[in-house]
């Protein structure tokens, strides 16, 4: 009898506690890396209407970078690696992949100004100042406002984002650097890729809640792979911005909107990937959903015929 | 004093069961057209000199399910080593009066409400016989499958390889009353493919959806010939006995004029509702004086 | 312990009660008890002393006698709540009556009764002095008596009622949180029987508030018996009647011009922000009458109550008012036959209907297609007592309960001084036209979103339970035992009819009132026909307690109940299938063993098994819909034809929901300490703290598309359509909240005609998770899951006073109640107007809620009651003012996260008046 009590006992007490050691039987981390560029990724030489000419290496020119996680990468099969993945239904369509997750670094914002559609990333930019004279000074194609006339000044930037998305700090809407690195200074090294010193420039990246799955046999996890969205040498703009759709302000008109990044970027990365984009030459294959140190380097410039 | 009581609990009770709906009759009643039909195995017709599109049109008429399950019809055929096209269209047009007249026009009258007796539609889709998940027949059924890719993950992929082209862009299904059609490119000799037509709704007012449908070897856009698609099946509005309804047809035509430019289709329905009460009789443009009393 | 129950012959009842496994998933304690002791003058125990219990109204089953044992103690159990008088007598004393006895519900109310030597046949009468502090409670809560109930301001229904107690705040619809839970997670019991609407987790009854004896309000510490809930328990118990036949009807009245405005002028920050025809006007009215008494004197009681609510509220600008009208009706009838049996047969059915849902002033909804909501069901109860021994009873009930709604259009009528919808003229009486778009349900029809949709909902709860009470049992060592062993078991199914009139729905550019002169077809959308679908559940579980006395001034309450849930979705997926086992350890202690002190505290733990809205989030029944641009596309084009686009296209029965296949339950592990003592007579001060860690909310995560680094923009999918996200349920430990709660508060029970209650919250509630399966974490996908304030509970500063006195004016008697609350704001967030996908989308760009707080709110409320006594009974004149002393000051706000900011959304006004009279004999 007091066997058995004891062992209904133990029963009751084994099941009272057993919700302490729940397990979903998900493996859900944050997964984090770095990623780095060459310096000659953000090097490119202007030629100015006064004639004179300058070389620049300055992380204002370095555009989004999009990261995704891939069931496997195929190298040598195409001009650049790309995810070679599952069927692909439609002949002639490379890369119709179905990735895990991603992320990006620096993301495609409207700095309220119409004429800087698809032009700015955030992470890039110390402060309005610094993206007023960018396009002025460097590009030589000036901001101009709502009324088409020019923005000499960042304040004039700011004062207008104020206006439109009644924001309370730089946080909110992360357009210019916040001192990142909290040495109470804010300046370059508060943005997204920092000077490493030895020729490269890294980010830092997070997989916010990322499922991780991985191949019993091989015990291989996913594989991360990615790329810059260079702007273009012509108009300085991102062809990973659909123009046709994003925030929409009226401020301008009923038809304007802010743009945004393509919805299928990861999931059909050649169709976006043009010459002077710098990709992933070597994807990072996970061992586990723990790797530490987890790196990718955007070291191959595309050649897209 | 308790069985007085009792007795009115019991009728409040009753009362309240009687106020108590569960909607059934929402639910179309049965009709003696079956609501999932199974038309066998078909062989793609020739079109051509020797045989028209009207000699190849197969008429059938669906009811409603009378559940919430989907119904519609379902056909098989062998592939012939080149394109086949699938046309098929419910009674009557593509149009309703909702969507029709600008405001503030003389036609606005026309505006609403929907006309009940043409708001069937049909959704076509088709792919190899073996991926078909339904039932002919019996149920309807799908082209969905799942693929694991290299790390153990189910994707979940769509086998329809009929992409509907024509008067709603690529890709998409139609509305009410208008026409599917979609071309398969090089179908393999000797595979069966499976043909389902889903039932997306049919008419409110009978439950009865009668359409033309056309199998054929080659190009849909070939057999169409630039007709307006609406008229490329003619007549498909039919009774219960398979018959024609009177003037349907040129009312068809009447519409594909409009659509090619002419602006005849509001002097058919003036016409029309004058001719007929149309809260009564069947009319093609719907009633015109149904539409809601506004607030005094 | 096993020994003593084989001693006293109890196995084959405990076999008994598993045989008869079916049940509520709680069954509540309805009942109360009184205990002593009965000593002499020195406080030596008298054994051998009679002690009779009555009631100057009666007692069912007729007056019970108790003899003393060796120690002198005596009990009376399962009373129902009420006040009854105690004869204690022996042989050498002058008899002893204590009148005024109160038992309130689950309490044991001790009475001690003092015998002087001496054989005179007087009796010694004393009125009983109310229990100050209740050193056996180890429950966080009160119990609201009828003379609360009556006296204190609260708006005349239960739900607002239970806002008086410590830790209830804000909450939806009429649920309140308590105790840090979502508004969604109590359980509603009416005479036991729990009428928690089984798909909502929300209360799904009204009743007549005038049949209401007790409510008692749990936030934490109950038994096992009481079951599960991550929020509060509300335990109403309705009145049974007496020997004396009783009628009560009341009229009440209220006129919303007196009532709270819509500030339709300017927002805090000077913006205006509505017109001011966003004001509103409103009548309420209430007809009630209670009729109870004996059918058989002391032997079989009833009560009837009926009650009828209408309310009409239209807003300026619209026509026709929204027009409630609930009946509510409640029957029981008590009978006990003799000493061993007691029979309680319960039915109350609530039919309601509103007409004219539509509000909106810009949607000018024409009369053909306003709105009905029909609602309403029934829950009957079946009980049987079987009282076995004086300590051992066996509680059964079988419990059949259907609540339901339904929401089409007002049918029309020809009479034109009735109803909203006028007939045509050759419309049939009554007619509902289902076929033509847009001519039924919510938001009826023609307006700016013009669907006419249509909905049949109905839910059904089959129940049976039974609860063996051993009560009294002395073990070896000295110690005294309650046990309380229960086998529950219940079925529940939802089945939903829903579709759209017509198949189709509409919306008008312009956004007005239909005119075909004005329509402009902006978009349509087409729909499959009507869907038709079931989610059912099925419930058991079984519980054991144990009250446990050790030493007289030590209580330790503790039990075990393990529950098991299955749920279904409409495809008869098992979607959540769990067994769960909830601990319970509470200790009472009187240190000083002279009723006057308590120190309390315990660990318990508390699994909620679920609700059918969760089993239903996989759901596989769903409409099929195209979307069409309408003509003011297409008009450019080619005029009268259109040549409309599909904009797209979701198939039939397409759901992307997905649940994970390792769902387990929410649950609650709560720890709680009590401190209580009497500083004067009547009066006692106290402190409560509370901590509740909630785990593993129900909370889905959307596994397709892949956002950019700040969550603002779609970078890819995982499934190929980003139109198509997937979101899976799951009960992750990232979802959860932690909640603490710390009270002071001062009572003065009630005595010379007057109580009182003051009690100071502080509250902190943190969390990832709002409320179980909120739709999706109040974090971005892919973004980092914050752990910030919970909004609606993370009220740090909560104050709730309230006092009734009875003025000595006798031969008439005047009341006055009162009460005072005090909430500091909640907190807010702040976002922007982002653009994910298709459209705009609230970023939140601090950690939540820390951006800013709203500005605390009062509410202050008194009541005046004047009697007169009139032939055959008594009128009650009864003056209800809310806010006398508070000027328009703010009663809530709206948050505009990406505007920056906070406006007033509604403002308290000055005398809020409700008028009522009452007939009472």
């Amino acid at each position: 009898m007091s066997n058995k009590l004891n062992a209904a006992l133990s029963l009751v007490g084994a099941l009272a506690l057993s919700g302490c050691g729940f397990k979903e039987g998900l493996e859900i981390s944050d997964m984090k890396g770095t990623v780095v560029l060459p310096e000659e990724a953000l090097t490119r030489t202007f030629f100015h209407s006064d004639g004179s000419s300058e070389t620049l290496t300055d992380p204002r020119l370095i555009g989004p970078v999009y990261l995704g996680l891939y069931p496997s990468v195929e190298e040598g099969v195409q001009e650049y690696p790309y995810p070679e993945v599952g069927p692909v239904f439609e002949e002639g369509t490379p890369g119709d992949t179905f990735p895990y997750g991603g992320t990006s670094i620096g993301d495609i914002r409207f700095p309220c100004m119409e004429s800087l559609q698809c032009r700015v990333v955030s992470g890039r930019y110390v402060d309005f100042d610094a993206m007023q004279s960018w396009f002025s000074d460097v590009l030589e194609d000036p901001i101009s406002d709502a009324q088409g006339e020019e923005v000499t000044n960042g304040d004039y930037i700011a004062e207008t984002c104020f206006e439109i998305l009644h924001y309370t700090s730089e946080e909110e809407i992360r357009l210019t650097a916040t001192d990142r690195n909290e040495d109470d200074v804010i300046n370059l090294k508060d943005l997204d890729f920092v000077d490493q010193g030895d020729g490269t420039w890294a980010a830092e990246f997070t997989l916010w809640q990322q499922e991780y799955f991985q191949d019993e046999e091989t015990g291989k996890g996913f594989t991360l792979w990615g790329w810059m969205d260079a702007p273009s040498e012509s108009a300085y703009k991102f062809n990973t911005c659909d123009p046709t759709k994003g925030y929409k302000d009226d401020t301008y008109n009923s038809d304007f909107f802010a743009g945004r990044p393509y919805e299928d970027l990861l999931n059909f990365p050649s169709k976006y990937i043009t010459s002077g984009d710098w990709v992933s030459g070597t994807p990072y294959v996970y061992q586990s959903a723990d790797d530490e140190n987890v790196t990718i380097t955007l070291d191959f410039p595309a050649q897209v015929n | 004093m308790r069985t007085s009581g009792l007795c009115v609990l019991a009728g409040l009770f009753g009362s309240l069961v009687a106020c108590d709906y569960t909607g059934d009759w929402l639910f179309a009643p049965p009709t003696d057209a079956p609501g999932v039909v199974h038309l066998g195995e078909l062989v793609p017709t020739v079109i051509d000199g020797e045989t028209s599109i009207d000699e190849a049109v197969i008429y059938g008429e669906i009811g409603a399910t009378g559940t919430a399950e989907p119904g519609g019809v379902t056909f098989s055929f062998e592939g012939t080593g080149g394109p086949v096209c699938v046309w098929v269209d419910p009674e009557l047009v593509f149009w309703n009066q909702s969507v029709a007249p600008q405001a503030g026009s003389d036609d606005a009258r026309w505006a609403y409400p929907d006309n009940v007796f043409d708001d069937g539609d049909l959704d076509l889709y088709a792919g190899y016989a073996v991926y078909y998940s339904g039932s002919p027949g019996e149920k309807m059924g799908d082209f969905e499958i799942r693929y694991e890719d290299s790390l153990g993950n189910q994707i979940p992929l769509t086998l329809n390889e009929c992409t509907i082209s024509g008067l709603n862009g690529t890709g998409a299904h139609s509305g009410r009353g208008a026409p599917e059609s979609c071309t398969l490119a090089a179908t393999l000799p000797g595979v069966s493919y499976m043909v389902a037509i889903e039932a997306w709704s049919t008419p409110l007012d009978d439950d009865r959806l009668s359409y033309g449908l056309i199998l054929a070897e080659g190009d849909c856009d070939d057999i169409r010939n630039g007709i307006t698609e609406e008229c490329v099946i003619l007549g498909e509005a039919r009774d219960a006995d398979g018959e024609m309804i009177p003037d349907s047809s040129t009312f068809e035509v009447t519409y594909c004029a409009n659509v090619e430019g002419a602006d005849a289709l509001v002097d058919y329905c003036e016409t029309e509702a004058e001719t007929y009460d149309c809260s009564v009789d069947h009319c093609f443009c719907g009633d015109p004086d149904n539409t809601p009393t506004l607030l005094e | 312990m096993l020994r003593i129950l084989l001693n006293i012959r109890i196995l084959p009842w405990l076999a008994a009660v598993f045989v008869l496994l079916s049940a509520v998933p709680a069954f509540a304690d309805t009942t109360g008890a009184i205990a002593g002791t009965v000593s002499d003058a020195d406080g030596l125990p008298i054994p051998g002393a009679t002690v009779v219990l009555s009631s100057p109204s009666g007692t069912i089953g007729g007056d019970q006698k108790s003899v003393t044992g060796d120690d002198g103690d005596y009990s009376f159990r399962s009373l129902l709540p009420g006040t009854y008088s105690i004869t204690g007598s022996a042989d050498g004393f002058q008899a002893v009556t204590i009148s005024g006895v109160q038992v309130l519900i689950g309490r044991t109310e001790t009475v001690s009764v003092v015998l002087q030597a001496g054989g005179s046949a007087e009796v010694i009468e004393i009125e009983s002095k109310r229990k100050t502090v209740d050193v056996e409670d180890v429950t966080r809560g009160e119990v609201l008596t009828k003379e609360f109930l009556q006296s204190i301001p609260t708006g005349r229904t239960y739900q607002s009622a239970v806002s008086m107690a410590a830790g209830v705040t804000g909450g939806a619809g009429g649920n309140p949180n308590m105790g840090g839970g979502a508004y969604n997670e109590n359980t509603y019991m009416l005479d036991g029987v729990n009428i928690t609407d089984p798909v909502t987790g929300t209360f799904s009854l009204n009743f007549n508030y005038d049949a209401i004896q007790q409510i008692e309000v749990l936030l934490g510490g109950y038994e096992p018996e009481y079951g599960i809930s991550l929020g509060g328990v509300v335990n109403v118990v309705t009145d049974s009647g007496t020997n004396n036949l009783e009628f009560d009807t009341a009229v009440y009245y209220e006129n919303g011009n007196w009532g709270a405005k819509r500030d339709a002028r300017y927002g805090a920050d000077g913006l205006q922000i509505a017109p001011t025809g966003f004001d509103s006007n409103s009548q309420t009215f209430s007809v009630s009458a209670k009729i109870a008494g004996p059918v058989i004197r002391d032997r079989a009681w009833f009560i009837f109550s009926y009650q009828m609510a209408r309310s009409l509220i239209n807003n300026i600008g619209v026509a026709q008012p929204r027009d409630f009208e609930g009946h509510y009706i409640l029957g029981k009838l008590t009978v006990q036959p003799n000493a061993d049996h007691r029979f309680t047969v319960f039915m109350q059915l609530d039919p309601t209907s509103i007409d004219n849902t539509e509000q909106d002033p810009n949607s000018r909804i024409l009369p053909q297609a306003q709105a009905r909501q029909a609602q309403g069901g029934y829950v009957g109860s079946a009980r049987w007592q079987w009282f076995l021994s004086p300590d051992v009873n066996l509680d059964t009930q079988f419990v059949t309960q259907k609540s339901y709604i339904e929401v089409g259009a007002v049918p029309c009528t020809h009479d034109t001084k009735l109803g909203y919808h006028p007939c045509e003229p050759d419309e049939q009486e009554g007619n509902i036209d289902w076929e033509t778009p847009g001519r039924v349900g919510i938001n009826g029809a023609f307006d700016s979103v013009n669907y006419g949709y249509y909905y049949f909902d109905d839910r059904y709860r089959y129940t049976a339970s039974s609860k063996l009470s051993v009560l009294g049992i002395t073990d070896p060592f000295g110690g005294s035992h309650d046990f309380k062993f229960g086998a529950e078991a219940t079925q529940n199914v939802w089945d939903q009819l829903q579709g759209y009139s017509g198949n189709t729905w509409y919306f008008d550019l312009n956004a007005t009132l239909y005119d075909p002169q004005t329509f402009v077809n902006y978009y349509w959308l087409e729909i499959t026909g009507p869907i038709k679908f079931r989610t059912s559940s099925s419930q058991w579980n079984l519980f054991a307690q144990d009250s446990y006395k050790p030493i007289r001034n030590l209580t330790i309450k503790y039990g075990l109940r393990y529950d098991n849930t299955v749920m279904r979705n409409d495809i008869g997926e098992t979607v959540i299938n769990a067994s769960l086992v909830s601990p319970r350890l509470y200790a009472a202690w009187d240190p000083f063993g002279d009723q006057k002190t308590k120190i309390a505290g315990g660990y318990g733990r508390f699994n909620d098994t679920g609700r059918l809205g969760v089993a239903s989030f996989t759901r596989a029944s769903g409409y099929g819909s195209k979307l069409f641009l309408g003509e003011y596309f297409a008009a450019s084009e080619q005029g009268f034809v259109n040549t409309s686009a599909l904009m797209y296209d979701i198939a039939p029965r397409e759901n992307t929901n997905v649940a994970h296949d390792k769902l387990r339950t929410p649950r609650v592990d709560e720890f709680l300490v009590l401190l209580q003592r009497e500083i004067i007579e009547d009066v006692s001060v106290g402190g409560n703290f509370s901590y509740k860690m909630t785990r593993f909310l129900y909370e889905p995560d959307e596994v397709n598309v892949i956002y950019d680094e700040d969550g603002s923009a779609i970078i890819g999918s995982r499934y190929g359509d980003v139109l198509n996200p997937v979101a899976r349920l799951r009960t992750p430990q990232i979802a959860k909240r932690d909640y603490m709660q710390a009270d002071v508060y001062v009572d003065k029970v009630m005595s010379h005609r007057w109580f009182a209650r003051l009690t100071y919250s502080y509250v902190n509630s943190v969390g990832s998770s709002e409320g179980a399966l909120s739709g999706s974490f109040l974090n971005d996908p892919q973004t980092q899951y914050n752990y910030g304030p919970m909004f609606s509970t993370d009220v740090n500063h909560q104050v709730k006073a309230y006092a009734s006195w009875e003025l000595p004016t006798d031969p008439w008697s005047q009341t006055v109640g009162a009460r005072v609350e005090y909430y500091s704001g909640q907190p807010y967030d702040r976002g922007y107007w982002s653009d994910v996908s298709t459209g705009s989308y609230d970023l939140r760009i601090r950690p939540r809620g820390e951006y800013g707080r709203i500005p605390g709110t009062w509410i202050t409320a008194i009541k005046f009651q004047q009697q007169f006594d009139v032939r055959k009974g008594k009128v009650i004149a009864d003056v209800e003012v809310t806010n006398p002393f508070n000027f328009a000051g703010p009663a809530s706000y709206l948050i505009y996260p990406s505007e920056n900011r906070l406006v007033i959304y509604e403002r308290q006004a000055p005398f809020q008046l409700q008028l009522g009279l009452r007939y009472q004999f």
